[in-house]
Formats: structure tokens, C-alpha cells, sequence
């Protein structure tokens, strides 16, 4: 009885604090906000959220309390009860900090953001998943970052046919050349710091009312390499320290025209400086922006890179896991199964061989599946170069299979790496059925993912990221480096078109040069021309018509330099194509993006991003196919082709 | 307390789990076992590897360790759905094709003690399915990646579902033969874990641990929308199949318990085979009655059973029959309801000049009802309806009150019936204002066809047809008992009556009377008489429906009066009735006499 009495004292006294920590934790748990704190939070931009492409999510601390405020950013999905810890912050007294990251939610229907700390829950709030729009593969998005509130609106056109996809605010072309183009507008606390969701973009524009220090290091790091990368940044004439600032991050350096030029390459993108007193206050620069825009095709990368994630390949470490782990199971199923035939023995043998046989299986099974988790995996990879101004923009695309294993690490050594884990491997259903005149496009962009750390960020030049994999399962990972180069390809381009033969029957003339230390092995010139065609049913239909020539690379192995020529060809059309063209009188409407025009090809040297073999838990299957591309700015394709697309119906 | 106790012995004593003990550990079992769930569990896997493209696809979003532990479970719920059920076969055919069952049931043995061994002998079974499993799951542990608490709670659904299957191949044993019993659990489990695939979180799945399954691997669950409702966690859905299962165990031993209601009579009071007067006059092959033979010997078998609850055997019996088809008619009549909420929110009264739609589906809504109470009357009918031998058993309700069977059967009869109909009256009745709303605006827009539902009363939708249901369904009933007391298989009855019904009743007077109407015949004589065609297809309740619901011939107005199909029906009854007490007073007398001769008074 004694002893009864004392339990129940302890126990009751060790229940004291739970009440009081609970009611602690109820008091800020109640929905409300630590007084003096302000958080503001976005998923995606400006309302537009889209789970194919990497979305950004940030967050905008302002402490205006006279404590020290820490805590844990945490997203909840309160159905599921799912948990995703993003990041511990501090944030002192008085103070404004900012935090991005890019995640994908893989199936979350709600989500609920909170900062816990050790007062409780300082703040919390619900997010929306879901956008009001989505990127569109027939729109070009125009991202507009200003610091003041001002959302970037075009005026609705008249006397220009809209079609039933334009938003209020779209810029629609007056020519009815060219695509779409929808603002988004940011404050600079959304920008992301990741060049990822920033891919989803077709040019951005930094408002004068910007500050330098209004992005931190990473966001305009993030922005330089997108730049690099293909991007159009359009910044005032009169904002100079955004863009020196701009350009300072920028991991390639542009030889050639001064750098208060107002048109600059960099890399494979593009620095507009608009000119003007006015800068990005004044509408008709705004408008000439989205003209701009809306002129720029699509970038070739992202669909080469999509068909090498998509082609098949064997993974021959996993074939044998699998074989071994079968072969275990088939011969305890084998010997189980022998248990039939003892159908005259007594009890006790019975017992004895069917316990024998399980414990054996089990030891079998056991040594299998450590030996499963112990193998390395395999990888296949391949590097994508894309020489622009400065360098070469190598993008590489990576795939791995777990031969039983969960968690292997993957390293990468360049210049300064960046590997990223793609969210899913891209649904090869898809491929199968897509027809490329179907009127479907993808978008061009990254594919989804979640913002993975580098492992080991005081090695430079080497990037290392832990992979969560299923056993026997597939992840897809995509990486990207810049390698300085000076004046690594040129090209000169002529066309002219034969008279008295079709609208499209015309020669080309191509002559290519470039830095022997990226030599190609193969070249070819492919072109595209998307043209959309109205059926009787009144249906839209995109259709592609596309063609190559190939190019013989002419100088000696061991020169500086190396020159590929390709005399007067006609370029050569399917007879189908043709008619197409004919029947629809040339071209009816062009479509978004109407004429593409890039260099492919192999490339003879190694890249400089690599695969760090000694760090990377998976073996190549196969040496790396490298190749490059370039796709060839409107800047430099001949008038003659651009006047035969272009002119008007 | 004393129960729990003396459980052990309960189970220890009895033949069966003597026998399942001893014939556990044989080869042929073993090895089969092994054989059937590795085969199974090898086959899966080869399908999945089968295609790597595919296999990869599914590991993109599944864990390695959770598909395993999918596969063992689903493994292990087939190994039990086939050979569980397949070795309760023996529970009475082994006995009586060995001429044994005379000794078991003079052994005075109950039957919940015989049938309980068995019973419980699955968990040894259950045991060795688990046993022969153990290096799947070592394989399962050691690549990881399997979520252990789910898994343990899976299985243990999975052996409150065997014990399930036990107990019910062992109940409706009582009624059917082994092998049919075997394959009714077979279609019921097939089918139910079709349903269960299904994405609505409640459903009659649940008893069966595939919702669970499916629950366990969050990625599956996530990949479709429930259909109705909002998804349910694993917590929600293992809660709930417990209590799904556990209620039907507790079902299936009520039912062990109280065994069948089967009379034992003058005619079938010799245990063995069947002898009536003047066999001896016939050959051998006609004196087969094995379809009496059975159940008498299991009536025979359950005189030894023991005296627990027997005061409330009617209560429980009855009760439960009708909180059966209660839970029945009151989910359908929750379908009903929220199908004409959905109609009357989905459609304003602007919108109802949609006249085609809105009539449609007012009009399909009311049928729906009239059809959901004919649906419970054949249910009710099935249910309380007994053979010659059981309908003047007396039965005790509870303690100190005794009624005939067929006093509980015409009264659960009547409740069931007349409170479907009651209550789908109201249902509909409550929505026949807003109802006849929409159906002005829809008749004001639109062409002839529609024009004549201007003219209906939805009120009068909601009652007669009910009405007409009702009637019906008291004619087969009477049909039914009727012939109830003429076989000794009240399904034999229930197939002729319907018959009988259905192309007597229904189907002869409505071809006659159009064919009459529309002067098919061409012979002069029936000619002449044409007018009547149209009130002689009115004796249908197929046409008096038609007729109501404003689907008839142009010249039948919707509220054509239905006296003749009432008055006919009320005939049927006198005469069926008058049948019925004179039979079943007969029956009776030469019961009692019998009794009398028996007991020696």
C-alpha cells in the first residue's frame, strides 16, 4: 500500500511540468503570431505554382521585437501529417532576414508552414499548393523584380486576335509574330537562390527601384548563372551597380564589345541595358522587352537533355542483386516444397527439415540482402556543352541505379559544380506516345526538384550529394558548370533561296571555327520550324517541320584551332513536310518559337565537369558520350531565312 | 472470469483441434503451404521484375521495403482466402461420408465445442504460414525499408481475417454443403477485395484487410481521390476493419452457437436417412432425400447445444435478421436522400428548363425508390421464410415469452417491408415540393413528351408506388409461406413462388392485356373485346408502375385508378391466406399428435 502511495506521488509530480509546457506551447500554438514578428511567405510566384518545374519558396522574417528569435522553419501537411524541416534561423532584434529554398511537395494537398523554436510556435500559417496559373510551353514568361509592390501589366490589345489562353496582363505581339508573354511580378525577397525555377523563364527584368543589397550573394549568384546559362536580364541604363553587380557574379566573362554596351552576351544568354531616361519606368521600354521576348525561341538544351534522361539503358550490378536475391528465395521455395515427398515420415524429421531449410533460408536471405545493400550501383552520364560569350555553359545529365542499396553519395569535380536530384525520372509513357506533331509541347525547363546541399562546400570545385534511392530504383540527377573560355565557337551562317523552287528549297552556307581545346568530333546543323495549322474542327495542331545537314570538321588534330565548313547545300525536306507547307500556304500562324536553328554534335575531349570516381558510390557503365550544342542566336541567323518565316500571311 | 479459465479446456477437449494438432506438422500440408506461398510470393515478384522499365517506374514513387511487405501481406491474405476456408471442408463431410457423425452427436459433444477446434486450430495454421514466411522477412528487414509497425499491424489483420474465414466457412456449413460453402467464400472474398480497391473509405471492403493493405503504403493511397468523402489515415482504416472483422466473428459465433433453425418432425425424426410413409412402395433412387438428410442430422447434432442465451434465441435471430436489412434499407435510403439533395442543389429552377435532364433524373430518383423497397422485400422474404419442418417451432423471444416462428416471421415481415416503404415515402415526400418546382419550369419549356409530366403529383410519386410495392410484396409472401409449407427447402419455395409470380402476376396479364388492347390476336371473338385490354394489363404491378410514373400509353392518364390490380391483389390474399391457416393448422394437428404419441400421452 505504502509502496502504491509513493508511485502515484511520483508519477503526479512527474506530470506537473506537462500541463505547463502544454499550455506554454497552447498559448503560441493558438494561431497567433510571436508579438513584433512578421513573416511574410510564397510558394512559387505571384500565384503561379507548377509541379513540373522547380518552385521556389521563400520567406520574409521581420523581427521587430527586442528578443533574439530562433527557430526551425518547418512545413506540415496537416492530413498526413507530413513534416518537412527546411532550416534553423536566428534572427536578432530589429532585424529583416530572408530565406529561399526550392522544393517539390510531392502530393501534399495542403500545407501549413510554421517557425518553432524553443518559446513554442512562433508562427505559423497556412500556404497555398495550388496556383492560379501554371507555365504554359506556347507562352514565354517575363519575371518582373522590383521593390515597391508594382505588379507588371501589359495593356489589352485591340485589333489583335486573342486567343482564349491569354490572361489579363499577357502581352500579346501587335504583328501577331511571336509568343505570348506573361509578367510575374516579385518582390526581391523571392528570388530564388537556385538558377533552377529561374529556367522556367524566358527573360527577367531588374526595376530600378532595386537595390544591389536587396539580393544576397546566393539569389545573385543564382541570377549570374541563369544568365550564363541562357537567360535574358534586362536592366536599366541608369541602374549601373545592378549591373556590375550582376556581372561580378557572373561565372563567365564576356570578351569583346565594351561592358556598357546595351546589348552584352554572356555565356549563352543575353544582358539588355535599356536605354532612356525613364529605364524600367517607362512603358514603351517595358514593351519593347516583351517584344523581345516574345521573339526568342525556346532553348534547345532542356529537350536534348529530356531525350537522354529518356533513352533506355542496362544496369548491369542491379540485373545480378536481383539474380542473387532470386536465386536464394528459388531454392528455399525448391526445398520447401520437398516437404511433399516426406509424406510417409514421422513428425520429428519433418519438424527437423522444414526448421533446417527456413533457418537456412533465413541465413541465405540475410547475407543476400546485406550483400544487396553493399553494392554499388550503376551510372551512366553524359555532359552537354553549350559554348557561348566567355565559355562554355557543360551541363550534365546523370543516371543511377541502386543495385539494393538506399543511400549512396555522388560526386562531381569542375570549375564550380552544381548537382541537384531530379524529383522523378520522366515518364517514358509519355514518349512513346508522343507524336511531335501532335500539338503537345514540354515545357522547356528543369525538371522539378528539391534544393539538395553540397556535402562538401569547403572543397572547391567538387560537389557531393547524398542520393536517397530506392533499391533497384532510378534517380536522375542534373548538373551544371562554367568553364572559361575565350571566344570558344563563331559562326557565320548565309542562306539564300532558290528561285523558281518552293519556299523552303534554299542553300546554306556554314562555316564554324573554334577553340581546339573543346574540338568536336561530329556537327550538324538542325533546324525547326513549328507551325501551327487549323484543322476543320477548328482545332489547333502544332505542326514541326525539321531538318539536318551535317558538317565535316576539317582541321588537323593537333591545331589551335578548328573549322568546319559546309559549302553551298540545299537543305533537304521530307516530301510531306513540303506539302504541308504548300497546302497551308506558307505559313498560316507561326508558332511560338517558329524557327529554331542549332549546332549539335559529339565532342572529341573530355569535359571539365567529371564524375569524382573515388567519392561516387556507383560505377559507370559505360565511358560518357559528350556532346554540345549551340543553339544560334536570332542575332546571327540569316535574314533571308528569318524574312521567308516571317513574312506576313 | 471462470470462462477464461476453463477456454483452454474448451479447446483442448475438443475432436477437431485433436486433429488439426495432429495433422499439422505432415508433409503433404507443409510442403503444400510452402509450395502454394512461395509460389505465389515468387510469381509476384517475376511479374514485376518482368519488365525493368516498368519495375524502375514503380520504385520511383514506392519504397523496395514497403513493396515487399505488400507483396508478403497480399501473399499471405491469398495462402489464407484458398486454404483456410479449404480445410473447414471437412468439419461435416469427413464425419458423415465416414458414417461417424451418429457417434459424434450421441457423444452429447456441442456443437460450439466440436466446431471451436477447428476453429482455433487455424491460428496452428497461421502459425506455420508465418513460420514458412521468415526468410521473406528477413529479406524484407535486412534491404530495409519497410515500415515494421504497419507490417505487424497488417498481419495482424491478416489473422483476425483467417479466424473470420473459419468462422464463417464453419456457419454457412450449416446450411449448404462444404464444397458450396467453400466457393460462396471464395465469390464473397473476391468480390470484396474488388470492392476494396475501390477508392471510397467506407465500404463493405473493410472486411477484409486489402483497405489496410493499400492504407499501409501512403503512395498508393495518394495516387487516386476517394470517390466519396475525405481519404482516411492508416490508424482510422486498421481501427475500423477491426471492428468490421471482429463484428463479423462475433456474428459467425452467434451463429455457430444457435446453429440452424431446423424443426426436427414426424417426417424427418429418424437420424440417418429420410424414410416417408410409402417408401416401401418405391425405388431406391427416389428415396434419397438428401437434401432433408443433412440439415436433420445437424438439427439432431444442435439438440446437444448448450443452453446459453436459448431465452433470447428469438430476439437474437430475429433482431439480427432485421438489424441486417435495417443497416441495408437505411444505406440505401441515405443513397437516396443525398442522390436527391445533389439533383435539387446541382439544378436551380432556372436551370430546370433542361427539361430532359430534370425529368429524367427526378423521375429516375423516385423509381430508384420504388425499386430499393422491392430490393428489401426479396431480401425480407428470403429471410423470413422457413421450411414445413421449422414454421410452427416454438422459438423463445425472451425470458418468458414464446412465439411460433411464423409468428416472428410475418412480423419481421410486415416491420420490414411497411418501414422501407414508410420511410422512402418520406424521404421522397420531403423532396417533392422542390421537385414539382423544377418540373413546372422544365414542362413550360419543352415538347409534348415532357408536357404530360406537367400534369403529376410528385406527392403522389412518393406514396403509391410504395403502395403498389407493399401490396406485391404481401401477395409473394403469402405465395411464398404457402408453398413454404409444401418443400423442405425454403429456396425450392422461394424459386417456384417467384416464378409463379412473376409470370403469373406480372408478366401474363400485361402481354395479354396489351395484345388484347392493340387486337393481336386477330380472332374476331377476343376482338370484340378490346376495351378491356388496357384494365387487364392494369393487374400488373409492372404496368400499374408504368402507369403511375406517367410512362404508359398515350390513353392512360398518369392516375388511372388501380382498383382492379388492388382488388385482385386483395383476392389472392383471402384465398392464399385461407390456404395457409387451413394448411398450416393440418400441419399442426398432425404435429401434435405426433408429439402426443411420442411422449406417450
Amino acid at each position: 500500500m505504502m509502496t502504491r502511495r509513493i508511485l502515484l506521488a511520483c508519477t503526479c509530480m512527474l506530470m506537473l511540468p506537462l500541463p505547463a509546457g502544454h499550455a506554454q506551447v497552447t498559448v503560441t500554438a493558438a494561431k497567433t503570431d510571436y508579438p513584433g514578428l512578421d513573416i511574410q511567405a510564397e510558394f512559387g510566384w505571384d500565384g503561379c505554382i507548377d509541379a513540373r518545374t522547380p518552385t521556389p519558396i521563400s520567406f520574409l522574417i521581420s523581427n521587430n521585437s527586442q528578443d533574439v528569435l530562433e527557430g526551425t522553419l518547418v512545413l506540415r501537411e496537416p492530413n498526413t501529417f507530413r513534416t518537412l524541416v527546411l532550416q534553423n534561423l536566428t534572427v536578432g532584434p530589429g532585424s529583416i532576414r530572408q530565406f529561399g529554398s526550392i522544393i517539390h511537395l510531392t502530393d501534399w494537398e495542403q500545407c501549413e508552414a510554421s517557425w518553432e523554436g524553443p518559446r513554442g510556435i512562433l508562427w505559423t500559417r497556412p500556404l497555398s499548393l495550388i496556383g492560379l496559373r501554371q507555365y504554359a510551353p506556347d507562352k514565354a514568361a517575363l519575371l518582373y523584380v522590383e521593390e515597391g509592390g508594382r505588379s507588371l501589366k501589359f495593356p489589352t490589345p485591340t485589333g489583335v486576335p486573342v486567343s482564349a489562353g491569354t490572361l489579363p496582363g499577357d502581352f500579346v505581339p501587335a504583328s501577331g509574330i511571336g509568343q505570348q508573354v506573361t509578367p510575374i511580378s516579385i518582390p526581391p525577397w523571392q528570388l530564388p537562390v537556385h538558377p533552377g525555377p529561374l529556367t522556367a523563364l524566358r527573360g527577367l527584368v531588374l526595376a530600378d527601384t532595386l537595390k544591389p543589397e536587396s539580393l544576397n550573394d546566393a539569389q545573385w549568384n543564382a541570377l549570374a548563372r541563369w544568365l550564363c546559362m541562357g537567360g535574358l536580364v534586362f536592366v536599366s541604363q541608369n541602374s549601373e551597380r545592378l549591373s556590375d553587380r550582376l556581372l561580378e557574379a557572373c561565372p563567365l566573362r564576356a570578351d569583346g564589345p565594351p561592358t556598357d554596351s546595351p546589348r552584352l552576351l554572356v555565356g549563352a544568354g543575353c544582358l539588355y541595358r535599356l536605354p532612356g531616361p525613364q529605364g524600367t519606368a517607362d512603358e514603351q521600354q517595358l514593351q519593347h522587352v516583351a517584344e523581345i521576348v516574345s521573339l526568342e525561341p525556346g532553348r534547345v538544351l532542356p529537350e536534348i537533355c529530356r531525350s537522354l534522361e529518356q533513352e533506355d539503358w542496362s544496369a548491369p550490378a542491379s540485373e545480378v542483386t536481383l539474380v542473387r536475391v532470386m536465386s536464394v528465395l528459388l531454392i528455399y521455395a525448391a526445398l520447401s516444397s520437398l516437404t511433399l515427398l516426406m509424406f510417409r515420415s514421422t513428425r520429428r524429421w519433418i519438424l527437423i527439415w522444414t526448421t533446417g531449410v527456413v533457418a537456412l533460408a533465413c541465413l541465405g536471405a540475410i547475407a543476400a540482402g546485406i550483400s544487396v545493400r553493399m553494392s554499388r550501383g550503376d551510372m551512366v552520364w553524359a555532359v552537354i556543352a553549350e559554348p557561348g560569350a566567355g565559355g562554355i555553359v557543360e551541363t550534365a545529365v546523370l543516371k543511377l541505379n541502386s543495385a539494393g542499396g538506399s543511400n549512396f553519395r555522388t560526386a562531381l569535380t569542375g570549375r564550380m559544380p552544381d548537382l541537384q536530384i531530379n524529383h522523378a525520372e520522366p515518364d517514358r509513357r509519355f514518349n512513346y506516345y508522343y507524336n511531335p506533331n501532335s500539338g503537345e509541347a514540354m515545357l522547356r525547363t528543369w525538371p522539378a526538384f528539391s534544393l539538395t546541399p553540397n556535402l562538401t562546400p569547403d572543397k572547391s570545385g567538387l560537389c557531393t550529394v547524398s542520393v536517397p534511392i530506392s533499391p533497384w530504383g532510378e534517380r536522375h540527377l542534373r548538373a551544371v558548370d562554367f568553364r572559361s573560355l575565350q571566344s570558344p565557337l563563331q559562326l557565320q551562317l548565309d542562306y539564300q533561296p532558290e528561285k523558281d523552287a518552293g519556299p523552303l528549297q534554299g542553300q546554306w552556307k556554314v562555316q564554324v571555327s573554334g577553340d581546339s581545346r573543346w574540338r568536336p568530333e561530329t556537327l550538324t546543323l538542325k533546324m525547326e520550324i513549328r507551325h501551327l495549322r487549323r484543322e476543320d474542327n477548328g482545332a489547333t495542331v502544332l505542326d514541326q517541320l525539321s531538318s539536318s545537314m551535317d558538317i565535316r570538321v576539317q582541321s588537323q588534330p593537333d591545331a589551335a584551332e578548328w573549322t568546319a565548313v559546309l559549302p553551298e547545300t540545299t537543305v533537304s525536306w521530307m516530301p510531306q513536310q513540303i506539302d504541308m507547307w504548300i497546302r497551308t500556304g506558307g505559313q498560316a500562324e507561326l508558332a511560338p518559337g517558329m524557327a529554331l536553328l542549332w549546332l549539335e554534335g559529339s565532342l572529341a575531349h573530355a569535359p571539365q565537369l567529371q564524375v569524382d570516381q573515388t567519392s561516387t558510390e556507383f560505377e559507370a557503365v559505360a565511358a560518357g558520350k559528350h556532346g554540345f550544342v549551340y543553339q544560334v542566336p536570332q542575332s546571327l541567323i540569316p535574314a533571308t531565312w528569318l524574312n521567308l518565316l516571317r513574312a506576313a500571311p | 472470469m471462470n470462462f477464461l479459465l476453463q477456454f483452454p479446456e474448451f479447446i483442448r477437449s475438443s475432436p477437431t483441434w485433436i486433429r488439426d494438432r495432429s495433422g499439422l506438422l505432415s508433409g503433404y500440408l507443409v510442403g503444400l503451404t510452402a509450395l502454394i506461398l512461395n509460389a505465389g510470393m515468387l510469381g509476384m515478384v517475376a511479374m514485376l521484375i518482368d519488365s525493368p522499365r516498368s519495375f524502375r517506374q514503380l520504385l520511383q514513387s514506392l519504397d523496395f521495403g514497403s513493396l515487399l511487405g505488400l507483396l508478403l501481406c497480399g501473399g499471405a491474405i491469398a495462402a489464407v482466402t484458398i486454404l483456410v476456408p479449404l480445410r473447414q471442408t471437412g468439419l461435416f463431410l469427413a464425419p458423415r461420408i465416414g458414417r461417424y457423425f451418429d457417434q459424434i452427436v450421441l457423444s452429447g459433444i456441442s456443437p460450439m465445442r466440436y466446431m471451436a477446434g477447428t476453429i482455433v486450430g487455424q491460428n496452428l495454421f497461421f502459425a506455420l504460414i508465418l513460420f514458412l514466411m521468415l526468410p521473406w522477412f528477413a529479406l524484407a528487414l535486412s534491404i530495409g525499408g519497410m515500415h515494421l509497425s504497419t507490417f505487424l499491424g497488417n498481419l495482424f489483420l491478416i489473422w483476425l481475417y483467417s479466424m473470420l474465414l473459419a468462422v464463417s466457412t464453419a456457419a454457412l456449413s450449416l446450411y449448404l454443403t462444404e464444397p458450396l460453402a467453400f466457393a460462396a467464400i471464395m465469390a464473397g472474398s473476391l468480390i470484396l477485395t474488388l470492392i476494396s480497391i475501390l477508392p471510397i473509405s467506407l465500404q463493405p471492403g473493410l472486411v477484409t484487410p486489402v483497405p489496410a493493405l493499400m492504407a499501409s503504403v501512403p503512395q498508393l493511397m495518394m495516387a487516386t481521390v476517394p470517390m466519396l468523402g475525405s481519404p482516411l489515415g492508416y490508424a482510422e482504416i486498421f481501427v475500423l476493419t477491426t471492428l468490421c472483422m471482429s463484428a463479423g466473428i462475433a456474428v459467425g459465433l452467434l451463429q455457430l452457437h444457435f446453429g440452424p433453425l431446423f424443426g426436427l418432425i414426424r417426417d424427418n425424426s429418424a437420424f440417418g436417412e429420410v424414410v416417408h410413409h410409402g417408401d416401401n412402395r418405391l425405388r431406391r433412387r427416389f428415396r434419397f432425400r438428401l437434401h432433408i438428410q443433412r440439415p436433420s442430422e445437424l438439427a439432431f447434432f444442435y439438440q446437444n447445444r448448450s443452453p446459453l442465451l436459448t431465452r433470447w434465441e428469438g430476439l437474437i435471430r430475429w433482431g439480427g435478421s432485421l438489424l441486417l436489412l435495417g443497416t441495408i434499407a437505411g444505406f440505401g435510403c441515405t443513397l437516396l436522400f443525398a442522390g436527391l439533395r445533389a439533383i435539387l442543389v446541382s439544378t436551380t429552377v432556372a436551370q430546370a428548363a433542361n427539361a430532359g435532364y430534370i425529368t429524367a433524373m427526378v423521375q429516375a430518383a423516385y423509381v430508384a425508390g420504388q425499386l430499393g423497397t422491392a430490393g428489401t422485400a426479396v431480401l425480407a422474404l428470403l429471410l423470413f421464410s422457413h421450411s414445413r419442418s421449422t414454421f410452427g417451432m416454438p422459438v423463445s423471444v425472451v425470458p418468458g415469452i414464446r412465439l411460433r416462428v411464423s409468428t416472428l416471421d410475418w412480423a419481421s415481415f410486415l416491420l420490414v417491408v411497411g418501414g422501407t416503404a414508410t420511410a422512402v415515402s418520406l424521404i421522397l415526400l420531403d423532396s417533392a415540393g422542390p421537385c414539382q418546382q423544377r418540373f413546372s419550369v422544365a414542362v413550360d419549356q419543352s415538347s409534348d413528351y415532357i408536357a404530360q409530366f406537367g400534369r403529376v403529383s410528385l406527392s403522389r410519386w412518393a406514396v403509391e408506388p410504395q403502395i403498389i410495392v407493399f401490396t406485391s410484396a404481401i401477395t409473394v409472401y403469402l405465395l411464398q409461406r404457402n408453398f413454404c409449407l409444401y418443400f423442405w427447402s425454403r429456396l425450392m419455395a422461394s424459386i417456384l413462388t417467384g416464378f409463379l409470380w412473376f409470370f403469373g402476376m406480372a408478366v401474363v396479364p400485361l402481354a395479354l392485356g396489351l395484345m388484347l388492347h392493340e387486337r393481336a390476336f386477330r380472332i374476331e371473338t377476343l376482338d370484340r373485346y378490346w376495351e378491356l385490354g388496357l384494365p387487364m394489363a392494369l393487374l400488373s404491378p409492372i404496368m400499374a408502375s408504368i402507369v403511375r410514373f406517367a410512362e404508359g400509353p398515350h390513353n392512360l392518364a398518369w392516375n388511372t385508378s388501380l382498383t382492379g390490380f388492388y382488388g385482385l391483389n386483395i383476392a389472392v390474399w383471402f384465398v392464399l391466406g385461407t390456404i395457409l391457416i387451413l394448411r398450416e393448422r393440418r400441419l399442426k394437428q398432425v404435429d401434435d399428435a405426433w408429439r402426443a404419441g411420442r411422449s406417450g400421452q
